[in-house]
């Protein structure tokens, strides 16, 4: 697994991160054990199918305005944190997955994460283009994503 | 007598029913449920018609929360030398449409592509002729859905780093749609699915494999769009 840190887990530790003050704070180190623990459930033949039932997507459509993917690109950065705030209860992907498109792979199962929990970009081979790194950013630079996952 | 008849009956039907479902659930020597996954022979007798209806059947699945119980650690050993998906599928990165949870699939059953807006590039394009013309996928799907963020950025021509040229590629599909808000749901959606047209003819015009393959009817193409409040998938009319 290649994963990238945003920034250094040690500042996770005391305080929020800044840029996302109202973000439920994953660090990359916990989105990472997160990772672990999800792939360790899923080869133990022990997944617990988090976040996927329809229960929980309609928990997640009542309890927010908004959903995270729904933050226009044009808000100030206050705007921004306001309606994050709005999603926090309900919304909770903390990772952004580039992986390959290849039918055995799909990381919301082998990672054993459900709705709500993964960004995900896939692609024949994980390559990375332009479009592709634009949804990188959109996910770390709108959404608050910490950790990316190669 | 007549209880008599009435307990064979209840005999028969009690047979004809273990029957049917040892028929449905193969066992191995040990007893334990043989893995399902799809193979060469299965994606070979699926056709794009029969490839749809599976990827309805597993929505009406996911939506009456009646998902299939999986043995996920028995299906990597025996997808380990091959995958024979019947699908591909072109969806958002949005972490609210993970494509094998609301199509209820598993491991070796979908090919999958996602990217924000899922608009159509060059790799992608790369990918989904891999998919058809290697792999042997019977069905595109091009999957869009509501609320989605990419489509509310363009529509308010937000400029972002890498994602401006991104957000231009949904353009059209605003243009296509009319004036509008992105704070109007209904419009979104409908950008949404002007957008998915766009791709489909996108796929059509730029991979001549693909479009051959189309014409020849060995492949189908479809649009679909996903209600992120309901969980229901609402394929398009062509």
């Amino acid at each position: 697994m290649v994963a990238v840190s945003l920034l250094g887990a040690s500042q996770f530790a005391r305080a929020a991160d800044p840029a996302h003050p109202d973000q439920p704070i994953v660090s990359p180190a916990e989105a990472i054990s997160r990772l672990k623990e999800g792939n360790g459930r899923f080869t133990a033949g022990n997944p617990q199918h988090p976040h996927d039932s329809v229960d929980e997507r309609k928990y997640m459509a009542a309890n927010s305005y908004e959903n995270a993917g729904t933050i226009p690109l044009g808000m100030t950065s206050e705007q921004a944190a306001k309606r994050r705030a709005e999603l926090a209860k309900s919304q909770h992907p903390f990772a952004i997955i580039l992986s390959c498109s290849d039918s055995r792979v799909p990381p919301e199962i082998v990672f054993d994460e459900g709705l709500g929990d993964l960004f995900i970009v896939r692609v024949a081979g994980d390559v990375l283009n332009d479009e592709g790194l634009g949804s990188i950013e959109y996910a770390v630079d709108i959404l608050g994503a910490r950790l990316i996952d190669v | 007598m007549r209880r008599t008849t009435f307990a064979m009956g209840l005999v028969a039907l009690a047979l004809a029913v273990s029957a049917s479902a040892l028929a449905q659930t193969p066992t191995d020597a040990t007893g334990k449920k043989a893995p399902a996954v799809q193979t060469a022979e299965s994606q070979a007798a699926l056709t794009p018609t029969s490839a749809l209806e599976k990827l309805k059947k597993g929505n009406a699945r996911f939506v009456e929360k009646n998902m299939r119980t999986r043995d996920w650690m028995a299906k990597v050993p025996a997808t380990a030398s091959g995958q024979h998906p019947f699908a591909a599928i072109l969806a958002c990165m949005d972490s609210r449409n993970p494509i094998e949870i609301i199509f209820d699939q598993g491991i070796g059953d979908v090919f999958g592509i996602r990217i924000a807006g899922n608009i159509v590039n060059d790799d992608e394009l790369g990918s989904m002729e891999y998919a058809t013309k290697v792999v042997g996928v019977k069905l595109i799907v091009v999957l869009g859905h509501t609320s989605c963020g990419a489509v509310k950025g363009a529509i308010d021509d937000a400029k972002l780093g890498n994602l401006t040229g991104l957000l231009a590629k949904i353009r059209p599909a605003v243009s296509a749609s009319g004036p509008g808000s992105s704070k109007d749901d209904a419009y979104v959606t409908k950008v949404a699915q002007a957008n998915v047209s766009q791709a489909m003819k996108e796929i059509r015009e730029k991979s001549p494999t693909i479009k051959e393959q189309l014409d020849a009817g060995t492949v189908g193409l479809v649009g679909a769009i996903y209600d992120v409040s309901t969980g229901k998938v609402t394929f398009l009319p062509d």
